[in-house]
């Protein structure tokens, strides 16, 4: 192929110039189109201000066939390189699009196969152009020239194509781009037709599954199968049931559901997913508003919660139950004609409150009289605490509008906290431990949250110093008045405010009941400690519920060693992973959840699967004596469950600075209490131990190691936490 | 309530008794606008009374909000009247109908929203007031009066011209002004009040074509009828782009798009301009060689600052002295030369490859350093300070982030302040190596000399000299910036030089600010528009020497707040025009016998500290500069050290 060049200042054709008809020196968008009406040729090869040809970029040109308009490629500029830009809609702007930029660092060279075809508009630097695009004058604007060109490109029906070999070395583009967005208005206002056309380019799409039913669905499903690279395509004959079982477990993907004669092709295809893709928010695509009834409907899956259920008898209702809830979480239905049913505001939420009674009396009574206060009308208060503390039910007895559950063997009072979220009766769920200080209205605040944000899954206060997303550096105070002066000033200063995270530790939350249900209690193995609370939270996100920390509302966490708190004490000892964005795209799977009552969880149940004839050891690190204290309550169920005939030991591994003495002066009378002699009682054996791992290895290698829940340690992360309530679980026979 | 405090045109204003009752919105005018260059949507609220109404214009709402509400979606402008109540009520009122629109996907235009009957909402709409009609034209009717805020402050105004009662409504905070009996149009007076009648003559007067300005000092003509260039040679034009609101508002450069409309400025007193030292009589030397002064940067030309006047005011000392320096020397026009003088090292590949090509060729090699070790902080507030103010989506947000910025506590990606940092294309080692290989170096201060010593290694001979400044007789500025005193920020308009935060605390200080120089960064002048409040002026390009001179003679304050200096030309060109200095704590600047109010630059309190005690010295007159401190930092004085060490490094070389 050969062309003529067009060179602005200061650029150098390079190889080009062996296919060069003339090499004409141009500045400016005069000039440019006075040299392309005296240009012989068909195309010109222009190139911008300092561009040079990369070595290698003219090869391949005879293949490009006579269709093509306008051939750009990549620039290579200040480490990076520009391809050209998308043209995306942007519905609320004085423009009907905005340009995103097509762009990789220099060395990447994965992206290229993804870019190389169609593409919206070129980047400037070295392009090949049909010689009529050129005759009339250009925008002075760069960008504003190369979003004209290809426009012209398409209106003459030419195609416009990236090559990303066809690559240039330029000058970066100016940052002073004064005048390009009035450029670019004047280029959207002479051509309307720029509106709503996009080439994307080709990044990975969420997997799509399709379900075609009715007449010629099995034709439709063959083609069905090239929609896109990941294609699930299944036949189906009850669409309903299909469309349920679909939505189990949700993620990051999509769902389409047509009938064998409106399964849409490609094209058809591509508008429903950039209808989808447009905004985050949107949850629904289709053709029209009628072929919402199921004959053509794109889903996108993880944006409906776990709870929102495809229910109705027939296909039209499933999806009509959708669509309906969709509206009533602001997710939008994009479907010409399709109007949204007005969805008024949203009621108050009633709350049930649990409070967890685990700590030092002193701090729980004072933390339970600044709960008592953000009661409110038709909420209802419930307190949990051990069977054994009899103080602390004392002190819970003295509320009258309190309703006391309690635990009878676990001193993180999983098993309670947990038949107290399943027995909640209201439709909102606030979850406290009594190791956290909730100064006034800081509860009212995480309920606004609710009535803004329909979809909301969880809402945490600001607990500083918390290593979650809830917690935060930059607030200190002397002392509980300051707290609360400083609560009160946040608290108009951030009204409303809400920053979505991605995870949090600490036990005070308010979560949706529906979220809640959905995904199931809090898990025994971990209990309200920092890893039970991250877990709940990672499940939540999972299911499709965003969780939010209220900047407005912030509360004190008490320290472990003051409160004596024992999630509080296990917690300090947890290591709590980054929730993983993978798992969180794959969506909830509700073999995960776990039950309020005292079934046994599924899934659970399936992963001890791998039970053996080899002895338990129970690890129970002890690092202190709050660790001590709850050791005790731990090695008191565990005796009261196994005696020495059971092939169970207990391993008191003390790794802190409680002495071995300490240790066996408070064993000894637990064992005692079960009323057997002492060579009769389950095997304790009680040790100092300076590396868990070394005496995890040695101790691996004969028996199966398992580790109290709530004493988890680095050096034992990976072992199967077990409570209290779960012992007798250790030697039953395994589930399949 | 959260509230913005960008974007100033006319603030919330009523006509009555303030009308703070959510259930009397009557009208909401929704339009689609580009705030940093992000689609957002701009509301105009209508707040019907008994005794008059009240108008909460410019309500920002960012789309994704109304969706996903983790902010109250409403962001009212700074001095709307009420309380969070009230904008909870107006947002309960107005969100349902944002939400469908939204949710619906289609594209929005500018469309009202009516609650109530709204008929002076109608009317003024139908007139074009600013509230009621598109941004694109009433701010293209307001803008003349915009420009004439540079001229009315504490005068008698007298406005006999289109769309008057809407510049009286704009200006009334600052003036004395009226408007003339006929202008009085009735839907404009029921919508931005009750205009006076002009007395018959003022010291301003902004008048449509033909009418007599009388004895008015400063006269504005609106859209005349003839071409001012062609008929009226002393006329001043000022043209008006057109806006695509909100990054393109109010703006008078017609870079930035289409021009829409003009108007004259055909009278307006010149400033007080102090008179400069007089200049110390060149003496004409007899050294002889040829010099070629180099830029430390590519772009030196392109977007001049003080490095590169410094260069200019070296190359005319040099020759004065007898060498022949050629101006614009080339980085590969070294050949012939007897000595090579590269000013600054802002570009540390590009000074390195140019020391080492001299070097290759025999030819010593001089430096100005302007070092003040950018990777230690100056790079890094570069990097981060807009992004205060382009994350914060509100006044609170951005007060948190400055905060931040000024505990040094704001990260970017992997820019942060624990570890050095400089991006790539600065080159800082290699700077290092040149600064270390050079025949000679010259720096300002003794501190950084040392500083430079301890970091590069250098052995070699260090020069303390005073920064050359650009000399040049001042030029008529008066249609410009008006004839009041003003804050001045000369450099090119970018992230390096800091005007983001300057604009921002004059704002804060109520101080009038005039920002000259190339600009760097187009959207970063966005920014400092967005947040400089209604007293900023921005003249973008390099003015002409004359006027850059003028400027520095009628400023109260120069205010150097740059994250990496271009050396003190400018500062010391400040000194001798007799300017008050407000200068960030980095920049290696000292002149004996001057008070410098050093700020650190990410300290926004700091800042506004200092440029508010300049500007209160400014008023007071200041003190004048001795005439020894003038003679000694004349050019030629300074030039004198300059060859006097280039004699040293010949000689060693030879």
């Amino acid at each position: 192929m050969r062309f003529t060049i067009l060179a602005g200042p200061a650029s150098e054709p390079g190889d080009a110039r062996g296919r060069a008809l003339a090499v004409v020196s141009v500045d400016g968008p005069r000039d440019i189109a006075a040299a392309a009406w005296a240009a012989t040729g068909s195309h010109v090869l222009l190139l911008a201000p300092g561009a040079r040809p990369v070595p290698g970029a003219l090869g391949g040109l005879s293949t490009l066939g006579d269709r093509f308009g306008v051939l750009g490629g990549a620039l290579h500029a200040a480490g990076a390189r520009l391809f050209g830009w998308m043209l995306a809609p942007a519905g609320c702007g004085p423009l009907p699009f905005e340009l995103a930029p097509i762009v990789a660092p220099a060395r990447d060279a994965r992206v290229e196969a993804a870019i190389r075809g169609n593409v919206d508009v070129v980047a400037p630097g070295m392009l090949l152009v049909d010689r009529r695009l050129l005759l009339e004058p250009l925008p002075a604007d760069p960008v504003a020239a190369a979003l004209e060109l290809c426009a012209r490109a398409r209106a003459a029906g030419r195609e416009v194509l990236c090559r990303p070999s066809f690559g240039c070395t330029a000058p970066a583009l100016d940052p002073d781009d004064r005048g390009r967005s009035a450029a670019l208005r004047a280029i959207a206002e002479a051509r309307p037709e720029l509106v709503g056309h996009r080439v994307r380019v080709r990044v990975p799409l969420p997997p799509l599954c399709v379900l075609v039913h009715g007449p010629g669905a099995e034709l439709a499903a063959r083609r069905a199968r090239d929609l896109a690279p990941r294609t699930a395509v299944r036949v189906v004959d009850d669409p309903a049931a299909a469309l349920r079982a679909e939505m189990r477990m949700r993620g990051d993907r999509y769902l389409l559901l047509a009938d064998g004669a409106s399964l849409p092709d490609a094209a058809r295809y591509a508008k429903l997913v950039e209808a989808l893709e447009a905004q985050p928010y949107v949850a629904v695509s289709a053709p029209d508003a009628a072929a919402l009834d199921g004959r053509c409907v794109l889903l996108a899956l993880g944006r409906f919660p776990q709870h929102v259920t495809a229910d109705g008898a027939t296909l039209s209702d499933a999806l009509a139950t959708l669509t309906t809830a969709a509206s009533a979480l602001r997710r939008a239905v994009r479907a010409p004609g399709y109007a949204s049913p007005p969805v008024g505001p949203a009621a108050p939420r009633r709350a049930t409150i649990v409070f967890l009674a685990a700590s030092l009396p002193e701090i729980m009574r004072l933390t339970l009289d600044a709960v008592v206060p953000a009661v409110r009308v038709n909420d209802e208060l419930v307190a949990v605490c051990a069977q054994g503390a009899q103080t602390t039910r004392r002190i819970l007895a003295a509320y009258p509008q309190l309703r006391i559950e309690t635990d009878a063997a676990d001193p993180l009072l999983t098993d309670g906290a947990n038949r107290a979220l399943g027995a909640a009766e209201r439709e909102l769920i606030v979850l406290v431990a009594d190791d956290v200080l909730v100064p006034a209205a800081a509860l009212d605040r995480l309920r606004d949250a609710f009535g803004r944000i329909p979809a909301l899954g969880a809402a945490f206060p600001v607990v500083p110093g918390a290593t979650g997303g809830e917690g935060v550096t930059d607030v200190t105070y002397a002392d509980l008045t300051q707290l609360h002066t400083l609560a009160e000033r946040r608290r108009a200063e951030r009204a409303h405010r809400l920053e979505p995270i991605d995870s949090a530790v600490t036990p005070v939350l308010a979560v949706a009941r529906e979220a809640l249900h959905a995904v199931g209690g809090i898990d025994p193995a971990f209990g309200p400690t920092r890893r039970g609370i991250a877990d709940l939270v990672a499940k939540l996100r999972a299911a499709g519920y965003p969780v939010v920390r209220c900047d407005d509302a912030l509360v004190h966490r008490f320290d472990a060693a003051l409160s004596h708190n024992p999630a509080a004490a296990a917690g300090t000892h947890q290591r709590v992973a980054a929730a993983d964005p993978a798992c969180i795209a794959a969506g909830f799977d509700p073999l995960a959840r776990i039950p309020f009552g005292d079934a046994p969880p599924t899934a659970r149940a399936r992963d001890r699967c791998d039970r053996a004839d080899r002895p338990h050891a129970v690890a129970v690190p002890v690092a202190g004596a709050a660790e001590l204290d709850r050791a005790v309550a731990f090695l008191a169920a565990v005796a009261a469950v196994f005696d020495a005939g059971d092939p169970i030991r207990v391993h008191l591994l003390l790794d802190g600075d409680v002495s071995p003495a300490d240790a066996v002066a408070r064993v000894r009378p637990v064992l005692a209490a079960a009323g057997r002699p002492l060579d009769e009682t389950v095997a304790v054996r009680i040790e100092r131990v300076a590396d868990l791992s070394v005496w995890r290895s040695n101790c691996e290698a004969g028996q199966r190691v398992v580790v109290a829940a709530g004493y988890e340690r680095d050096a034992l992360d990976g072992l199967r936490a077990v409570d209290a309530r779960a012992l007798g679980d250790l030697l039953e026979p395994a589930l399949s | 309530m959260r509230r913005h405090r960008t974007h100033e045109i006319i603030a919330p204003w009523s006509t009555g008794t303030p009308v703070l009752d959510a259930s009397r919105l009557a009208a909401v005018r929704v339009e689609p606008v580009l705030r940093q260059r992000r689609a957002a949507l701009s509301l105009d609220l209508y707040l019907a009374g008994d005794d008059g109404d009240t108008i909460v214009p410019l309500v920002l709402v960012d789309p994704a909000m109304v969706i996903d509400r983790d902010r109250d979606p409403l962001v009212f402008p700074f001095e709307t009247p009420g309380d969070d109540r009230f904008a909870l009520g107006v947002a309960d009122r107005i969100l349902p109908h944002l939400e469908s629109l939204i949710l619906r996907g289609e594209r929005v235009v500018e469309h009202v929203l009516f609650l109530a009957p709204a008929p002076r909402f109608r009317a003024a709409r139908a007139v074009g007031c600013f509230g009621a009609a598109p941004l694109r034209h009433s701010l293209t009717r307001l803008a003349p009066y915009r420009y004439a805020r540079r001229f009315v402050r504490g005068r008698s105004v007298q406005i006999d011209a289109p769309d008057a009662v809407g510049g009286w409504a704009l200006l009334r905070g600052l003036c004395a002004a009226g408007v003339a009996a006929s202008r009085r149009d009735a839907a404009a007076m029921a919508w931005y009040g009750d205009a006076p009648v002009a007395a018959a003559s003022a010291e301003v007067a902004i008048l449509d074509a033909g009418a007599d300005p009388g004895d008015a000092a400063c006269v504005l003509r609106l859209d005349p009828a003839t071409d001012f260039g062609r008929t009226d040679p002393s006329a001043f034009t000022v043209e008006v782009v057109d806006p695509l609101p909100l990054d393109v508002g109010l703006v008078f450069d017609p870079a930035e798009g289409p021009v829409r409309r003009w108007f004259a400025v055909e009278r307006a007193p010149e400033p007080d301009v102090r008179v400069a030292p007089p200049r110390a009589p060149a003496t004409a030397g007899s050294s002889a060689g040829r010099i070629a002064v180099i830029a430390g940067r590519a772009d030196g030309r392109l977007r001049p600052s003080a490095d590169t006047d410094e260069a200019d005011a070296l190359i005319a000392a040099l020759r004065a002295e007898g060498f022949d320096a050629p101006a614009d020397s080339a980085a590969h026009e070294l050949n012939g030369a007897d000595l090579v003088h590269v000013v600054g090292t802002r570009d540390g590949r590009r000074v390195r490859a140019i020391v080492e090509q001299a070097r290759r060729a025999g030819i010593p090699v001089a430096v100005h350093a302007y070092d003040e070790d950018a990777a230690a902080g100056g790079w890094w507030g570069v990097e981060v300070t807009r992004y205060c103010f382009e994350y914060g989506s509100d006044e609170g947000d951005v007060a948190t982030y400055l905060g931040l910025l000024a505990k040094r506590a704001v990260t970017v990606g992997e820019v942060g302040t624990d570890v050095p940092y400089a991006p790539d294309a600065a080159g800082v080692a290699d700077a290092s190596v040149a600064l270390c290989e050079a025949s000679v170096v010259f720096v300002a201060t003794w501190d950084e000399a040392e500083s430079l010593r301890q970091r590069t290694g250098r052995k070699g001979p260090i020069e303390i000299v005073v920064p050359l400044a650009a000399q040049a007789d001042p030029s008529p500025i008066g249609r410009l910036v008006g004839s009041d005193r003003f804050a001045l920020v000369h450099a090119p308009i970018g992230p390096i030089w800091n005007q983001l935060l300057v604009a921002r605390c004059a704002a804060d200080a109520s101080i009038p600010l005039v920002l000259t120089g190339p600009v760097a960064d187009a959207s970063y002048l966005e920014r400092v528009r967005e947040f400089g409040g209604a007293g900023l002026i921005v003249l973008p390009g390099e003015p002409s020497a004359g006027t850059a001179a003028a400027l520095r003679a009628s400023a109260g304050v120069v205010v150097d707040a740059a994250w990496v200096g271009d050396g003190g030309s400018r500062l010391v060109a400040a000194v001798l025009a007799g300017a008050q200095l407000v200068v960030a704590g980095r920049r290696r600047f000292d002149v004996p016998g001057v008070a410098l109010r050093r700020f650190d630059p990410a300290d926004a309190v700091a800042l506004t500290r200092a440029l508010g005690e300049a500007w209160d010295e400014a008023l007071r007159g200041g003190a004048r500069l001795p005439s020894d401190i003038a003679t000694a930092l004349a050019p030629a004085a300074a030039a004198r050290s300059i060859v006097r060490a280039y004699a040293s490094i010949v000689a060693a070389v030879t």
